[in-house]
């Protein structure tokens, strides 16, 4: 068969689809016959190289429908209702991004989307503590949900989980969420404690206050701390951008792995900042007794609230210069003679230093 | 290999190739050929999803006298190889895990 036998006949078994598409599939056929003659093949091996016209017709009839479904399920919104009686709150969400609302009501709201193959298991746990659980459950097989990973149908849902807590109940919860590839979004709660772990998905903390610790671990994606006001505050993060901004603290301790640490407007009586690939920028930051910042590849810039005489400092980089208070200053300076003690460590990174009243 | 999962790496593979320059058709063929098993037939409805999907543009150029289309990619398109990576990672931890029970 030549060339134009076999386009002829493509171009016949085609006939149940659109012109427009006839003519893209016939253009592509042709051009990867032109490409091997290009090479130096005769017309009949590069047709024979090619798959048969019965093959490119399956390829084409079953392979797009088939794409286009993929095995997604349809998933639909559920709500569930509790009355507030709970110590503890417990949710662990996957592929879905997690939202907290205020109640409207006293009950606490739980809106989920389910399907045959997504279920959410929500339960009372009368043991040690009263808990409520919301868990979710694939129930994909092992290999259905690599294929659903590949063809990424999904990740890319529209799907939300929605969690409406009661104003009345909250101080006395202990809410600890963990999720994968969905990110969440807090604001407004006034809690007992706070725990969240998240891999792969944006979160975002706003004006939130807990009496205990809030301690978030993150991987794989930006982190934003707005209006926090707790005991201690904990924050490990790999891989993502990292904001925090407006903290009011007994103690904070931000370790950071890849990315950018911006941190504005903190009170804290002891503060230790981390970032191994990142830089370091600090901004109005008042600290009590002691405070530690460390980079190894990034520069560090802190402006302090106060004085120079409120401090005493100790301030290292390896390869870099430092700028204290205005002025240039080697790698390596100490002195000071405040109450407030600050340790700066960059490996290879400038350090600048100034004041603000 | 199952059916599904190949079109599924398949897609990230296209997209790979692409960040190398932009390429068409019967060379991305070659080039794949030695990483997975790839015909034209498999690689049109590929082209067309990532198409229809924005992970890459085409756009056609004169050679030799005749017209041949190129495939570049887009933002969206490097976005989908970081995302694979990223969730990749993950199956990778389970293969792992049965490999080395399977060994013991």
């Amino acid at each position: 068969m030549n060339k134009q036998e076999f386009l002829n006949q493509l171009t016949e078994r085609l006939s149940n689809i659109s012109e427009n598409e006839q003519q893209k599939i016939v253009e592509y056929y042709n051009e990867c016959i032109d490409d091997m003659l290009e090479e130096g093949m005769s017309e009949e091996d590069a047709i024979n190289n090619l798959s048969s016209v019965d093959d490119i017709i399956n390829s084409i009839e079953i392979e797009l429908p088939k794409m286009k479904k993929g095995i997604k399920a349809n998933r639909v919104e559920k709500n569930y209702t509790f009355k507030n009686t709970f110590e503890e709150l417990n949710v662990t969400d996957f592929n879905t991004p997690i939202y907290f609302f205020e109640s409207k009501d006293d009950d606490i709201h739980i809106k989920v989307f389910e399907s045959e193959k997504d279920e959410y298991i929500i339960f009372q746990d009368l043991g040690e503590k009263n808990s409520l659980n919301v868990s979710y459950e694939n129930k994909r097989g092992f290999f259905e949900s690599i294929v659903d990973m590949v063809t990424f149908d999904f990740i890319r849902n529209k799907y939300v989980t929605e969690i409406y807590l009661p104003k009345s109940n909250e101080i006395k919860l202990d809410i600890n969420i963990k999720s994968e590839n969905g990110g969440m979004f807090i604001n407004d709660l006034s809690v007992k404690s706070l725990t969240i772990k998240n891999t792969n998905g944006k979160i975002k903390v706003k004006n939130v206050k807990s009496q205990n610790n809030i301690e978030i671990t993150n991987k794989n994606g930006k982190l934003s701390l707005y209006e926090i006001d707790c005991r201690d505050l904990f924050v490990q993060n790999t891989n993502g951008k990292l904001k925090i901004n407006e903290i009011n603290v007994q103690q904070i301790d931000v370790k950071n792995v890849n990315g950018k640490v911006e941190v504005k407007d903190v009170m804290s009586h002891v503060m230790e900042i981390k970032t191994v690939n990142g830089a370091l920028e600090l901004e109005h930051i008042k600290f009590l007794e002691k405070a530690d910042f460390e980079t190894g590849n990034g520069h560090i810039d802190l402006e302090l609230s106060g004085r120079e005489r409120d401090y005493k400092y100790i301030i290292k980089t390896k390869n870099g210069a430092i700028k204290f208070d205005g002025s240039f200053i080697g790698n390596y300076l100490s002195g000071g003679s405040g109450k407030e003690f600050l340790n700066i460590n960059s490996k290879n990174g400038a350090v600048n230093v100034s004041f603000k009243k | 290999m199952d059916a599904q999962l190949k079109r599924g790496l398949l897609e990230v593979c296209v997209l790979k190739i692409l960040t190398k320059g932009d390429s068409y058709g019967y060379q991305i063929i070659k080039d794949l050929s030695d990483v997975i098993e790839i015909s034209e037939s498999t690689l049109y409805p590929i082209l067309k999803r990532l198409e229809t999907n924005k992970y890459l543009e085409v756009y056609a150029v004169e050679h030799n006298g005749r017209l041949r289309k190129y495939f570049k990619i887009t933002e969206f398109g490097y976005e989908k190889i970081n995302e694979f990576i990223i969730e990749w990672e993950s199956v990778m931890d389970i293969f792992r895990f049965i490999k080395e029970e399977s060994h013991e």
